[in-house]
């Protein structure tokens, strides 16, 4: 297990620049646990249909873009948000993380991309046997 | 290659942080600058804009538990709070914790002439929308000179 942990250690590192005014960079929670990586980023205002994720054997890219419904004639009196894109890059090792059998869920803005580890990386219990 | 997370990203972070804040702070918006006012990068962000018909509020809130959130208003103070819960009790290692967590209240003095009588509240895709009209302008009233 220690060997697993390790070695995933940098199995999803971020790459990219910092947030810049063009783009928003969603904040993230990054974790491991037994069966791989989780990524878990907020993007409120994004739907599904305005979600992309490219990813391939060594880099995931996340994108989606905040759609919100303004009445006409409205005029902004004080904005945190001041862009609409949602852009953050990651790497990913392919050879600790299977990167086919990747599986992304969007629930309330909060999307969560699940990547397993490789089989032969997974903890196995060992039974042990008596007799 | 090895390591972590690169250095220079979390330091890139920090000064585009500084840099962000650094002019918020000399280019403070006029209509929050009341003793209610916050600093930027309180949770949630927020958005407000002001249409002829309504104030609108955008708090940008992904995964809320829409239970826990209190909308309220006073004559023209509007009050949000609510709880986020952790994500996950199932990591073994963290690399990256950035999610906001727990509590929140954000406080915002709307305009005079809103209608407490008049909001509507929708969570859609992690944005918590509250529209509030505005009272019927008063309209001018010809007084006749006899």
């Amino acid at each position: 297990m220690n060997q697993v942990t390790e070695q995933s250690r940098d199995a999803v590192r971020q790459t990219g620049e910092a947030a810049g005014p063009t783009h928003l960079r969603p904040a993230g929670d990054i974790f491991e646990h037994e069966h791989g990586i989780t990524i878990v980023l907020d993007m409120p205002g994004v739907s599904k249909e305005r979600l992309n994720i490219h990813s391939d054997r060594n880099a995931l890219t996340v994108e989606g873009d905040v759609e919100i419904s303004m009445p006409e004639d409205t005029e902004s009196l004080h904005a945190d948000v001041r862009a609409t894109h949602y852009r953050r890059d990651f790497s990913v090792s392919g050879e600790q993380l299977d990167v086919d059998a990747i599986e992304a869920s969007l629930r309330d803005g909060v999307l969560r991309i699940d990547i397993p580890k490789r089989a032969e990386l997974r903890p196995r219990r060992i039974e042990v046997r008596t007799g | 290659m090895n390591g972590q997370l690169s250095p220079f990203e979390s330091l890139l972070d920090e000064l585009w942080r500084w840099d962000h804040d650094w002019r918020s702070d000399f280019s403070p918006s006029p209509w929050f600058s009341g003793i209610r006012s916050v600093r930027q990068g309180s949770y949630p962000p927020v958005n407000v804009g002001s249409s002829p018909d309504s104030v609108d509020v955008y708090l940008f809130a992904a995964g809320l538990d829409t239970d826990s959130l209190d909308v309220s208003l006073q004559h023209n103070l509007l009050s949000v709070s609510g709880k986020r819960a952790p994500a996950t009790e199932e990591a073994s290692t963290w690399y990256r914790r950035e999610r906001f967590e727990g509590e929140f209240q954000r406080v915002f003095t709307l305009p005079e002439d809103v209608d407490p009588d008049k909001v509507d509240a929708t969570y859609r895709d992690g944005v918590l929308h509250v529209r509030i009209g505005r009272r019927e302008a008063v309209k001018p009233r010809r007084i006749e000179v006899h």
